[in-house]
C-alpha cells in the first residue's frame, strides 16, 4: 500500500519540517523581523551533533538536550546586539531582511572555514536498522525517534505559549505590541527569550535534519530557509498551530509525489503553496493580514 | 481645580511628536485623585499622542509627568503600568487571545491568587465579559471587545485609568453601553478616569473636560462651563446634533 | 581527513584571493605583438563555498600543483615558440553561483587577457562558459562536465579533459547487470543532464540484453529524502537497485537504505568511488559495504603513461604516498594540466584552434594517469572508461577494488551482496 507508506512518512516528515520552521515563525511573529539566518543555524545544529558524535561518540539525542542552553544564549546576545537596533529603524521588516541576510553569508562562510565544504552526517545505525511496523508498514526507527523530539519540543512550546504567564505574554506580543507594552509587558526580554527559543528550535531541528534529510552541508542555510519560510506561509505568518499544519501539509505534498510522480516532488510543495495563496492569502490559520 | 495632595496626574507642558513632526505642544493636565476627566478634541488634533505620552509608548519631548506626586516621564511602560497607570488603546484587546487570556495580561505580573480574584470580581461587575470569557477575543463584537477592555484595563487595580476613544467603531447604542459600564467602574471601586473622545456623550461621566486643537489645549472647565462657550458649543454640540 | 582539507580550504581561498589581487593589477602577461609571451596565462574558477565546494576545491588544487610542477621546472614548453614559458594563474570565486560564473567567464576572456581557458567543476557550472567559449573562439579545456547536450558538432572549442561523456560511464555497469543475470532492475536518477544521460544508457544497453527496468523514475536533484522513494522501490521487488546521483544525493540515499533495513542484491550509487571518505564518514562503514560504484583514478591506476606523473608517482608526490589523501577530483585538475601541456607541447602555432588540433593528432595515442586519450568528433572524451567498483569492507572502513569487466579487475565481484 504505497498511498498508506507516503500518509505515515508525510506526517512524521511534517512534525520534522514544522520543528525547522516553528522558530522563524516565532522570531517574525514577536520581532516582525525576518531571520533569513534561520537556516543557517539549522545547518550548525547538524554539525554540532556530528562533532559531537564523532569526537566524543555523544548520542544525537543527547546533543539535542545540550544545544538548548547554548541556544538560547545566542539568541539572547543576537538580539541585543543586533535585533533591537533592527527594531528600533524605520523599517524593520526590510532592514532584518538586510541584517541578517548579512548574518547568513558570514555563519556559511565560517562554517565553511570550520569544517570544510563537505557533506557530513551521522551513520544511521545510531537509531538501529531495523524498521518499526506502524500500520502494517516498516517505518525507518531514525524518523520515528526524530518526529517524536519534534513532536516532544512542539508540545513542550505550546505549553510554554498556552500555560505560561511569559508564553501568553509573548502571543500578547504577537497579537499587538503597542498593546502588549501597554500592560506592562517588557518586550525587551520577551523578544530576547523567544529569539534564543527559536534558534534553540533551529539548532534542534539540525540535529534531525542528519536523520530526515540524510546530512548537512554549510551551505545548505538558504534552502533549508527558504523551506521554513514556505512552511510558516503555508500555515500563516505568526500562527505557529499554522506551522505545525504547514509542515505537515509540506511533508504529505513530497511524500505522496515521490510516490506517485518524483519527478515533480521538488515542485509540488510550492504548487501547493501558491494555490493556498491564492485561495488564503493569510495561510490556513492566519486570521488577519498584518499591517503592523 | 483639585487640592495639591489629592492630585493624581500633574502634566507640565508636555510635548510628543513622531520624527520630524511634533503634534503635541506645551500641553497641560491635571486629574484629582477619583476624578474623572474627559480630553475633547477632533481627529488629529494630538489625542492619542497625549496618552501614548502619558503611558511612555512615546517619549516625551518637553515638560514634566507627575503621578501622585512622583516624576514619571522618565519611566518605562511597564514601570508606569506597575505604578497604577491602566490604558485601553482603541483595539483595547489582543484579538489572538482569548477573553480569557486577555484578562490575564490585564494583570500581567500580578501574583497569580491575587489575578485570579480580580477577574472573579470583574466578571461579576461585568456580566457581559463573563459570559464571553471561554471564547477567543476576535470572535467578539465591537460592543463586546471594548467591555472585555475596559475589564481588562481594571484587572491591575489602577489608580488611573486611561481610555483612547472607546467609542471608535461602536454604533449609538453601544456608546451607551459603555458609558454606562464606566459610570458602573466609577461607582465601584473608582480609579482615576481619563477619556479622550471625540463622543460627546461621554461628557455624562466627565467631572471636567479639556479640549485640544492643533495639539494644544484650547479650553479647560466644567460641562456646564464647556456648553456657555458658545464657539466650542457650536463646534462640538452643534455638529453632533445631540 | 576532514582536517587536512579544511586546512586547505583557507589556503585555497587565500591563494585565491592573491592572484584575483595579482589580476587586478593589470593585464601585464598579454602576448607581446612579436614573439613569445611573458607568460602562458590560464583563467579559471573554481567554488569557494556552496554546493560545488566539496568537489571544485580539490579539483583546483590539482590543477594549481600541476602549475607549480611546471613553475619549478621552469615553465610549461611552448612548442610554437620552442621555450619554456612560466604559467600565471587567474582564479576567481564563483561560490558554486551559475549567475556568478556567467559574468566571471565573460572578465576572463574579455578583460583579464588569458591564453588558456579552463572552466569550474561540472556539468552545472561548466555550462555558461561552452556558449561563452565558442562565441569567444577560446578553447575550452572542459574539466569534468560530461553531459552530452554541452558537445554539439557545430561547436570546435571544447575538448573534455578528465572523464569520459556520462553516457558511456554506466556501460561497464549495465553490462555487469547483464552479465549476472539480473532481470530486476530499479533506477532511480537525478532530473539533469548528468543523471538523465547516464540512466538512458543502461536503460538502452540493459534493452539489448532483453532486460526492462521494474523501475525507472527521475527525481528533482536537489532531492535528499529518500525513505519514501525507496518504499516505493523496494515494493517493485528489485535484484539491483542503481541511484544515479550527485555526492549530495548518494548519501541521503546510501542513509536510507540502512534506516529502512532494505536489502538488495546489488545497490550501485555514482559517486563513492569519486568521493569515497567524504561519503564513508558520512554513511558509515556499514552503509557501503558490498554496494557499487564507478571506479575512477587513483582506484585505477595508470602507470604506464606518455605524459606527467602516473598513478603511483602522484600518489607519492601530491598525497605523500597515502592513497587516502588523492581524490578523484585531485587526479581530475592535474589531468587538465596535464592536456594543456600536451596541447601547448604538441601545437605548431600558438592559436585556440592549433592547440585543438594537436589535440585531435594526439588523440588515441596518449595516455596519462587518468587513462587513455580519446576525443570524439565533437570534442567528447571517449577514451578513460570508468569500470565497476565495488567496496568491501574491511577491519579499518571499506576497500574500493574493480570487479568489472574482468579484464581490469582486482577483484572478484560478490553478488548477491551478503
Amino acid at each position: 500500500m504505497l498511498w498508506l507508506f507516503a500518509l505515515i512518512a508525510g506526517v512524521l516528515f511534517g512534525l520534522y519540517y514544522g520543528l525547522a520552521a516553528l522558530g522563524l515563525n516565532l522570531i517574525f511573529g514577536v520581532m516582525r523581523m525576518v531571520n533569513l539566518a534561520h537556516g543557517d543555524v539549522i545547518m550548525l545544529g547538524g554539525f554540532a551533533a556530528v562533532l559531537l558524535f564523532d569526537h566524543f561518540g555523544v548520542n544525537p539525542l543527547i546533543t539535542v538536550l545540550l544545544v538548548i542552553p547554548p541556544s538560547l544564549l545566542v539568541g539572547y546576545l543576537t538580539y541585543y546586539l543586533l535585533g533591537r537596533r533592527v527594531q528600533r529603524s524605520r523599517d524593520p521588516e526590510m532592514m532584518s531582511l538586510v541584517m541578517f541576510f548579512g548574518v547568513s553569508q558570514v555563519i556559511e562562510a565560517v562554517a565553511v572555514i570550520a569544517f570544510g565544504n563537505n557533506e557530513a552526517s551521522i551513520t544511521s545505525a545510531v537509531f538501529g536498522t531495523r524498521p518499526f511496523s506502524i500500520a502494517g508498514q516498516g517505518v525507518p526507527g531514525a524518523w520515528l525517534v526524530s518526529a517524536g523530539v519534534g513532536l516532544v519540543a512542539l508540545v513542550l512550546l505550546f505549553l510554554y505559549l498556552y500555560r505560561t504567564s511569559l508564553g501568553r505574554a509573548t502571543r500578547a506580543i504577537m497579537s499587538s505590541p503597542d498593546e502588549a507594552r501597554a500592560v506592562g509587558v517588557n518586550p525587551d526580554r520577551i523578544s530576547a527569550l523567544t529569539f534564543g527559543i527559536g534558534v534553540g528550535l533551529a539548532a534542534i531541528a539540525g540535529i534531525l535534519s542528519l536523520f530526515m534529510i540524510g546530512g548537512t552541508t554549510p551551505s545548505e542555510g538558504v534552502d533549508l530557509t527558504v523551506t521554513a519560510f514556505a512552511v510558516i506561509v503555508l500555515g500563516g505568518l505568526g500562527s505557529p498551530m499554522g506551522t505545525f499544519l504547514g509542515g505537515i501539509v509540506f511533508g504529505l505534498a513530497l511524500m505522496f509525489t515521490q510516490t506517485y510522480a518524483p519527478v515533480w516532488s521538488g515542485f509540488a510543495p510550492f504548487a501547493i503553496l501558491l494555490v493556498i495563496m491564492l485561495l488564503r492569502p493569510t495561510g490556513l490559520l492566519g486570521r488577519t493580514v498584518r499591517s503592523v | 481645580m483639585p487640592d495639591q495632595v489629592d492630585k493624581c496626574l500633574e502634566v507640565r507642558g508636555l510635548g510628543a511628536g513622531y520624527g520630524s513632526l511634533q503634534v503635541l505642544w506645551d500641553f497641560d493636565l491635571e486629574i484629582g485623585a477619583e476624578e474623572s476627566v474627559v480630553v475633547l478634541g477632533p481627529n488629529g488634533a494630538g489625542k492619542s499622542t497625549l496618552l501614548k505620552a502619558l503611558l511612555g509608548l512615546l517619549p516625551a519631548r518637553t515638560g514634566s509627568i507627575s503621578f501622585f506626586g512622583r516624576r514619571i516621564e522618565g519611566l518605562r511602560t511597564s514601570q508606569r503600568v506597575r505604578a497604577g497607570i491602566a490604558y485601553m488603546s482603541e483595539v483595547g484587546i489582543f484579538p489572538e487571545l482569548s477573553v480569557e487570556e486577555n484578562l490575564l495580561m490585564g494583570g500581567y505580573g500580578l501574583p497569580r491568587a491575587r489575578l485570579r480574584r480580580r477577574i472573579e470580581e470583574l466578571c461579576q461587575l461585568f456580566p457581559e465579559v463573563a459570559r464571553t470569557r471561554r471564547g477567543p477575543a476576535w470572535k467578539l463584537s465591537g460592543g463586546q471587545r471594548k467591555m472585555v477592555g475596559v475589564a481588562k484595563a481594571l484587572v491591575a487595580d489602577p489608580r488611573l485609568l486611561v481610555l483612547d476613544e472607546p467609542s471608535a467603531g461602536l454604533s449609538p447604542v453601544y456608546v451607551s453601553n459603555v458609558v454606562e459600564a464606566l459610570a458602573r467602574t466609577r461607582r465601584e471601586a473608582g480609579p482615576a478616569l481619563l477619556v479622550v473622545e471625540q463622543n460627546m456623550k461621554f461628557l455624562a461621566v466627565a467631572q471636567r473636560v479639556y479640549v485640544i486643537e492643533g495639539g494644544r489645549l484650547r479650553f479647560q472647565g466644567t460641562v456646564p462651563e464647556l456648553e456657555a462657550d458658545d464657539s466650542l458649543r457650536r463646534a462640538y454640540f452643534g455638529l453632533q446634533g445631540a | 581527513m576532514l582536517i587536512p582539507r579544511t586546512r586547505t580550504v583557507g589556503l585555497a581561498a587565500l591563494s585565491a584571493l592573491l592572484t584575483v589581487g595579482l589580476a587586478a593589477c593589470g593585464a601585464a602577461s598579454t602576448t607581446a605583438s612579436s614573439g613569445a609571451p611573458k607568460d602562458i596565462v590560464i583563467g579559471t574558477l573554481y567554488s569557494g563555498s556552496g554546493s560545488f565546494a566539496n568537489s571544485s576545491l580539490p579539483e583546483f588544487q590539482g590543477l594549481k600543483f600541476w602549475i607549480s610542477q611546471e613553475n619549478a621546472g621552469g615553465g610549461v614548453y611552448v612548442k610554437a615558440f620552442n621555450k619554456k614559458i612560466p604559467i600565471k594563474l587567474v582564479a576567481l570565486n564563483d561560490q558554486s553561483s551559475t549567475t556568478t560564473a556567467t559574468t566571471e567567464y565573460e572578465q576572463l576572456v574579455t578583460q583579464d587577457n588569458i591564453n588558456i581557458f579552463v572552466p569550474d567543476f561540472g556539468s552545472v557550472l561548466t555550462l555558461p562558459a561552452v556558449t561563452i567559449a565558442q562565441e569567444h573562439h577560446m578553447l575550452l579545456f572542459d574539466q569534468t562536465a560530461t553531459g552530452s547536450p554541452l558537445f554539439t558538432p557545430g561547436n570546435q572549442y571544447i575538448v573534455l579533459c578528465d572523464l569520459p561523456l556520462s553516457a558511456i560511464w554506466p556501460d561497464p555497469l549495465a553490462h555487469f547487470i547483464l552479465a549476472q543475470h539480473i532481470s530486476r532492475v530499479a533506477i532511480l536518477y537525478g532530473a539533469n543532464d548528468f543523471d538523465a544521460t547516464q540512466a538512458a544508457t543502461v536503460k538502452s544497453v540493459l534493452a539489448q540484453g532483453g532486460v526492462t527496468p521494474v523501475y525507472y523514475q527521475a527525481v528533482p536533484t536537489a532531492t535528499t529524502s529518500y525513505g519514501t522513494l525507496l518504499h516505493d522501490i523496494a515494493a517493485t521487488n528489485p535484484q539491483a537497485v542503481l541511484e544515479l546521483g550527485y555526492a549530495s544525493n548518494d548519501i541521503p540515499f546510501l542513509q536510507a537504505v540502512q534506516q529502512g533495513g532494505y536489502h538488495f542484491g546489488m545497490v550501485a550509487t555514482a559517486f563513492p568511488g569519486q568521493e569515497f571518505t567524504l561519503i564513508e564518514n558520512a554513511v558509515g562503514k556499514a552503509g557501503l559495504s558490498y554496494t557499487y560504484t564507478y571506479g575512477v583514478p587513483p582506484y585505477i591506476k595508470f602507470n604506464n603513461v606518455s605524459e606527467g606523473l602516473g598513478t603511483n608517482a602522484f600518489i607519492a608526490k601530491f598525497g605523500h604516498g597515502n592513497i587516502a589523501n588523492v581524490s578523484f577530483e585531485n587526479v581530475a585538475g592535474y589531468n587538465t594540466g596535464l592536456i594543456i601541456q600536451a596541447a601547448l607541447g604538441h601545437a605548431t602555432k600558438f592559436t585556440q584552434l592549433g592547440m585543438r588540433a594537436a589535440l585531435f593528432a594526439l588523440s588515441g595515442h596518449f595516455t596519462t594517469l587518468d587513462g587513455a586519450f580519446k576525443l570524439n568528433s565533437e570534442g567528447g572524451q571517449v577514451g578513460e572508461l570508468l569500470p565497476l567498483a565495488q567496496l568491501f569492507p574491511t577491519a579499518t572502513g571499506n576497500e574500493i577494488k574493480i570487479v568489472y569487466p574482468s579484464a581490469s579487475a582486482d577483484h572478484a565481484p560478490v553478488y548477491p551482496a551478503p
